[in-house]
């Protein structure tokens, strides 16, 4: 009987399983063509859910980077995502624990259309506080809306501005579309606004918690009766690129002032045009990058797994395009890899 | 008359014949004297049973005993605790109670299925002639302890010991005889003289062994499980050695940890006592007390290589080895390709092993597999024992070894080996 109580309590202690990540390994033949820039963890799920989906948003590099080598990603926003609702908290990497700051920042989902992203998350630069502001573009004036949060790097606390509506940002029109655009010096908003005849190409920046008057750059004619689209604009303001959902369907066309010219090889929801000029997809969870010019030729195409696209910045004179890798562990915890890739290396990335 | 008169004298005389032979017959039988058996009873850890229970089983077996035809007359060991220890010791309490020979039952288990040992020693040849287990399906007799019969035992008790002449008992010196010992070619014996003996391409050798005494043997030969004979010479001229084959290639079935399967295939090398082993474990099912989930699954296995060293003789009851060898763990994560694993890639595995008979040809095993493992991920790896407010948790089992490395020193693995 002593045996069997010695022999019980021995298989007690051997009977874990050993530790093993099924995102680290999906993701492993892509991460390892890219750099490491930090690794946070562990954190418990936000929503106490072991259902949630998180995204990580890692901080905005500083200005003070100017190489890669010189970034240690510690700190970043959570995106968490349960049934019906979106929520937005800050965790921070310090002395070996992670510090997360859930000030119930809630956004809902409500009459979402699968083809957009109801609420969108930008995380913009980082200076003694790391920045993101949240924009709600329901395809409605009077619905759509922002909110900065902002976190304190020193203490981890996030804090949340008031909640300001869009279409007063321009002339009370109907937001249709927003780039958070990277340049150099800050990140540059470029909105699609309608009034339901004409589409005005918008430019507005953040000061303070708010944006200022948007000034219209152009107009575009566009097809009417659509009340959400996707909208990026090159930094040099000489090309514009505008996509739509008909029917399942992604119809993309270049606009460069004056002509518009279909991108008919693009089939695929586009969520950011890089610095060099190549319209970045991440539709279904495959990275597909095409060229801009033309009909939009798709130049490279890899299963992103585990992997999600968080933004394009600049490291010094360096654009990298920043991707993170969530990582589920048992008793809803969590961990975060944020890895970054030259934004000239994208297309060779191999899967 | 005269005709009948011869054929009286003749009947007469057969008569008197076959009565001088039953006569003579029955003085021998008055001369073997039967044997007296000093008899002791032990109990081991054993739940439910008395001293009061013990004494009763003690008469009953002596009562059993004395009960036995041709057997030998029991005499009862004073104390139900104690009975000495050594052969030796076992030898004097039955020479100091007047027997020439002594019979150990120990009875251990439960109560309702217990398990009886029964060791005896003959004196008078100087061997063990009985070391058996019986197992018994029932409890004895509830209620009335004292009905148990021995039928299992005391028949046996009473065959080995039968009433011996007086010969027996007032042999001369011994005298050296040649024995010729029957084993495989070049196997090697030791035992019987200082030098070992080798058997010659004809299968014998032969030696001069004072007879009557008793002698045991152990016979090497590669390929062959050694083997020991333990025989009493008394005037044979010829001992046959037994020998098998050693198994070359073993096949485990085995559970790691949590009870994860695994399989593997061992080469015991023929000319020492290694062996090469390759394995192969999967975590696709399996308990874990550390996940979510008791019932765990991961798409994870680990292959494994060992190179390994027999530390006992084949014959051992209990067979120890040791080893090392490294370790291989792949995945085949949802929607992705089979590959290395990325979170512990790869080990280093130190195995102590204990392997024993069971049924067959099969062996029972357990091994403790401490197991040093190589992360490029040591963040991951602490992270993914989950947070306690944003700490990490304890990695135990597991330690964390900076910069890159973690040890698990409770990996445990048993199973049964098919002996081929």
């Amino acid at each position: 009987m002593k045996l069997l109580s010695l022999l019980l309590l021995s298989l007690a202690i051997v009977a874990c399983a050993p530790p093993y990540s099924a995102e680290l390994n999906s993701a492993a033949p892509l991460a390892r063509q890219m750099t490491l820039l930090g690794t946070l963890g562990a954190v418990n799920s936000p929503d106490g859910d072991s259902t949630t989906s998180i995204k990580f948003l890692p901080i905005k590099p500083t200005s003070t980077a100017t190489t890669i080598a010189q970034l240690n990603v510690g700190s970043g926003f959570l995106v968490s995502r349960t049934p019906g609702r979106e929520g937005l908290s800050f965790a921070l990497q310090s002395g070996g624990k992670v510090q997360t700051s859930n000030i119930g920042a809630s956004f809902s989902l409500s009459g979402a259309d699968p083809n957009y992203p109801l609420n969108e998350y930008d995380v913009i630069d980082t200076t003694t506080t790391a920045n993101i502001v949240v924009l709600h573009m329901d395809g409605t004036t009077s619905g759509s809306f922002y909110q900065l949060f902002t976190a304190d790097l020193g203490n981890g606390s996030l804090m949340g501005a008031a909640q300001n509506p869009l279409g007063p940002v321009y002339g009370s029109q109907t937001p249709l579309a927003v780039q958070d655009l990277p340049i150099l010096a800050a990140d540059k908003f470029n909105f699609l606004f309608t009034n339901g005849s004409t589409w005005s190409e918008v430019d507005a920046s953040l000061s303070g918690s708010s944006f200022g008057t948007g000034v219209i750059l152009r107009t575009v004619t566009l097809p009417s009766g659509i009340n959400r689209m996707l909208y990026y604009r090159r930094a040099d303001n000489t090309l514009s690129y505008f996509g739509y959902n008909s029917g399942g369907q992604w119809i993309w066309s270049r606009y460069d002032g004056s002509t518009s010219n279909p991108l008919s090889s693009v089939t695929h929801r586009i969520d950011a045009l890089l610095s060099n000029g190549d319209l970045l997809s991440t539709e279904g969870g495959t990275l597909r990058i095409y060229d801009s010019g033309g009909t939009g030729t798709q130049v490279s195409s890899v299963q992103l797994d585990a992997l999600q696209f968080c933004y394009e910045a600049w490291v010094g004179p360096t654009a990298y395009v920043f991707f993170s890798l969530t990582l589920g562990f048992p008793h809803n915890s969590w961990a975060f890899q944020v890895y970054a890739i030259p934004t000239s290396s994208l297309r060779g990335l191999k899967g | 008359m005269n005709k009948m008169c011869a054929s009286g004298i003749a009947m007469a005389c057969l008569f008197l014949a076959a009565q001088i032979n039953l006569f003579s017959q029955d003085q021998a039988a008055d001369q073997n004297a039967p044997r007296r058996i000093l008899v002791a009873l032990e109990k081991t850890w054993l739940p439910g049973y008395s001293s009061e229970d013990m004494a009763i089983l003690q008469r009953s077996l002596l009562t059993a005993l004395t009960g036995a035809e041709g057997g030998p007359s029991p005499v009862a060991y004073g104390q139900l605790k104690g009975f000495p220890s050594s052969t030796k010791d076992r030898n004097k309490a039955a020479r100091d109670a007047g027997a020439d020979c002594w019979l150990l039952v120990k009875i251990s288990g439960l109560k309702f299925a217990p398990s009886i040992r029964v060791l005896s020693y003959d004196l008078i040849y100087d061997t063990t002639t009985l070391d058996f287990s019986t197992p018994r399906h029932e409890s004895f007799p509830i209620m009335n302890i004292s009905r148990e019969r021995w039928d299992d035992i005391v028949p046996l008790v009473a065959r080995k010991y039968p009433a011996l002449g007086p010969l027996a008992y007032s042999r001369g010196p011994p005298a050296a005889i040649p024995v010729m010992i029957r084993a495989r070619p070049g196997t090697l014996i030791t035992g019987l003289s200082a030098k070992p003996l080798t058997a010659g391409p004809d299968g014998t050798t032969s030696v001069e062994l004072p007879s009557p005494a008793p002698y045991s043997l152990r016979a090497t030969l590669v390929g062959y499980v050694p083997s020991g004979v333990s025989f009493y010479l008394d005037g044979q001229t010829e001992i046959n050695v037994d020998q098998v084959k050693s198994p070359w290639l073993y096949i485990d079935a085995a559970v790691l940890d949590g009870f994860f399967p695994g399989v593997s295939a061992t080469y015991a090398i023929p000319i020492f006592p290694g062996f090469i082993r390759v394995g192969f474990t999967t975590f696709r099912a399996g308990i874990a007390v550390n996940q979510d989930k008791l019932l765990t699954s991961l798409p994870l296995s680990q292959f494994t290589l060992l190179l390994g060293w027999y530390i006992s003789p084949e014959d051992s009851a209990y067979r120890f080895y040791a080893g090392a060898g490294p370790l291989l763990r792949v995945t085949l994560p949802p929607d992705g390709s089979f590959t290395i694993d990325h979170l512990l890639p790869w080990g280093i595995q130190l195995v102590g092993g204990m392997e024993f008979a069971f049924i067959g040809s099969f062996h029972a095993f357990v091994e403790y597999a401490p197991t040093l493992y190589s992360t490029p991920e040591p963040d991951v790896f602490k992270a993914s024992f989950g947070s306690n407010n944003g700490s990490n948790n304890s990695t135990l089992p597991y330690v964390n070894f900076p910069p890159s490395f973690a040890l698990n020193p409770f990996e445990l693995r048993f199973g049964i080996r098919w002996m081929l």
